[in-house]
């Protein structure tokens, strides 16, 4: 079973959030990897548990999720899977036990284009919707756009100011429409940064979960949660929290500024953000 | 009878038949079969719960959890159904009573602190989330890590009720479910326990199949399994719960609504927990309006149960009572009102307003 998954925009704090709540006693939140919907969607042919060990340890980042393979396969013959959707969900029970912790969620970008198939593969399960203004996605973008990468996985994101906007403001979209609204709470990064137990009390009381004041100190310990590969474009998560909010009236030109809120006036709106132009 | 006070949903014949021609060509009927399997997934697919296991009855459920949750001195509730307080005695389990919340007519913390300060032997808490309505979970919670004591939850009327987005299930060391056929979900009998540890699954997994494991007996069980029958009678039943509990929730609201600002008295209902419509209590206060509800609901031929009556500290007598007053006064007066999915918003209507107008 998948208890919740964190879906938001890229560079939008969905990891910063996922960190958090992984630092609390009773939850895990794994490293990001997307073989659920992956799978869910590619697989062709017969299934058995060999089979779908042996392709889960082929899908992308699960190497971060460091599964022993003679274990999972014995795993899953001890609960008698005999199915691609039991075998995923199994596997996140199999990452929880040996995380000794009675709660797993999920977070992934990718997920933004395949929430139907999320739906499928668990529907009972909650979301957290993290929202950014959308004008510091585009700074966040842009900076990222000069760093040079080794890692494989570093992101790739439109670098244009409209098409930024565009796809920020339709990936938004897509989780107020793909999710029911008594399924799904949406909490605002600039909210998180300022008052972050605030919003974590909030997320908990949604979840069901007791608040846990450990959750404040998770960049203490960031470095057991998140692959050192990924510190390429995610080093912020290992200071305390940085209120950088609203930095692009800083670094955006008026110009651009006004072209964003042309494209995205709607959203930006709906989420309480002020349009400036 | 005009109004039925229960009437168990009936399944789908053309669905029921399929499951059990697929029983039929396997020629496995019972022991963990293939459709037990399918059910267990998808209740716990659909309830958000984890180490879930059917069992056959709620009450067995609730033996079942008592025994593998070792609890060997217990405190509950007086205000219940028989089976939680009888199935704690039939096993031989010291019980203490404890007095209820006055507002919510769940066992209270408060009562329950009290207990375990003066008594360090007790090891287990039983509560009820009576009517489907959230114990406050929270302070148990606490009152168990405190005084080291095992928390399991009678949620046989909690079917598909939710903290917050947390099934209330997820609270406690395990709680059990019954699927009477009368409930808002059902496999005609049946039930289910669900464990916070899977260890402890394990183990009653082994206990309600004879204590086997692979053949070999490790312990002395029971035969507490759920047949492929009644599991395809709860696959059937489960394709539609969605709307048999939206229907019950929206007539919860009718009688809600439509009873509010009269001289009932209804449980304060858990402040982030949803409705499932299992059961709609009404506490008349008095004689003087029982006797009036009683009279015009029985001339128009509407069937009401006083329920729970009486406090199980009077049915118990022996039983060590550490103060009942608030359960006793509530059983007095209390009926649960007709709910059930075939019963329409109008019919609810009806009854409100017959009862408006012996009481305002």
């Amino acid at each position: 079973m998948i208890d919740f998954c964190i879906l938001g925009n890229p560079r939008s704090g969905t990891t910063l959030l996922r960190l958090m709540l992984s630092t609390h006693p009773d939850i895990t939140v794994p490293p990001e990897a997307g073989f659920a919907v992956w799978l869910m969607e590619n697989w062709e042919g017969e299934f058995s548990p060999e089979i779908y060990v042996e392709k889960l340890c082929q899908t992308k980042k699960i190497e971060s999720w460091q599964i022993d393979q003679k274990e999972l396969t014995a795993y899953l013959h001890k609960n008698k899977v005999d199915s691609l959707k039991s075998a995923i969900l199994q596997t996140y029970e199999f990452y929880r036990e040996n995380e000794q912790v009675q709660f797993i969620g999920d977070k992934n970008n990718f997920y933004l284009d395949h929430i139907d198939t999320l739906k499928k593969i668990n529907s009972s399960m909650s979301y957290i919707h993290i929202v950014r203004d959308g004008r510091d996605v585009a700074c966040s973008y842009l900076q990222l756009m000069n760093k040079k990468y080794t890692s494989k996985y570093a992101p790739i994101l439109p670098t244009n100011i409209t098409e930024i906007a565009s796809s920020w403001s339709q990936n938004n979209n897509k989780i107020r429409a793909g999710i029911p609204p008594e399924k799904i709470i949406t909490i605002r990064l600039e909210d998180l940064v300022e008052k972050p137990e605030n919003e974590l009390k909030r997320v908990c009381k949604f979840l069901g979960y007791k608040y846990d004041i450990k959750m404040l100190d998770y960049y203490k310990n960031s470095d057991n949660y998140e692959p050192k590969e990924y510190d390429e474009w995610k080093s912020k998560n290992k200071k305390p929290i940085e209120n950088d909010n609203f930095k692009f009236k800083r670094i955006l030109s008026q110009a651009d500024i006004a072209e964003f809120e042309k494209v995205a006036a709607d959203t930006l709106a709906h989420f309480g953000y002020e349009l400036l132009s | 009878m005009n109004i039925a006070l229960n009437s168990p949903v009936a399944p789908d014949l053309k669905k029921l038949t399929s499951y059990l021609e697929q029983v039929n060509d396997s020629g496995w009927y019972t022991n963990f079969g293939p459709l037990h399997q399918e059910l267990t997934s998808r209740l716990e697919e659909y309830l958000g719960v984890r180490n879930l296991l059917l069992v056959s009855n709620g009450t067995l459920a609730l033996q079942v959890a008592y025994k593998v949750l070792g609890i060997s001195n217990a405190i509950t509730t007086p205000f219940s159904f028989v089976a939680t307080t009888s199935s704690l005695l039939w096993q031989n389990i010291q019980t203490q009573f404890c007095d209820i919340d006055s507002q919510t007519y769940n066992l209270s913390p408060d009562t329950t602190e009290i207990a375990l300060q003066n008594d360090p032997s007790l090891n287990g808490i039983v509560a009820t989330h009576v009517y489907g309505n959230p114990c406050d979970v929270s302070a148990f919670g606490d009152l168990s890590k405190k005084y080291n004591t095992k928390v399991l939850y009678d949620a046989a009327h909690a079917f598909g009720i939710k903290v917050g987005e947390q099934s209330v299930l997820n609270f406690g060391d395990a709680s059990t479910l019954s699927f009477h056929a009368t409930k808002v979900f059902h496999t005609v009998e049946g039930g289910a326990i669900i464990f916070k540890h899977k260890a402890d699954f394990e183990k009653a997994k082994q206990l309600i199949n004879f204590g086997l494991d692979n053949g070999e007996i490790t312990d002395v069980g029971i035969n507490a399994k759920l047949n492929e029958y009644q599991c395809a009678v709860g696959l059937t039943l489960l394709d539609n719960v969605d709307n048999i509990l939206k229907h019950r929730a929206e007539l919860f609201r009718a009688y809600l609504n439509g009873l509010s600002n009269t001289l009932i008295e209804t449980p304060k209902w858990h402040p982030n927990a949803n409705y499932n419509g299992a059961y709609f209590p009404v506490n008349l206060m008095n004689m003087d309006n029982f006797i009036k509800v009683s009279k015009i609901l029985n001339d128009n031929g509407i069937q009401f149960r006083p329920y729970f009556k009486p406090s199980l500290d009077s049915a118990f007598a022996h039983v060590q009572n550490n103060g009942t007053v608030i359960s006793q006064q509530k059983t007095k007066f209390i009926i649960c009102l007709p709910l059930h999915f075939y019963m329409s918003k109008q019919d609810a209507d009806l009854v409100v307003s017959l009862i408006k107008k012996v009481i305002k």
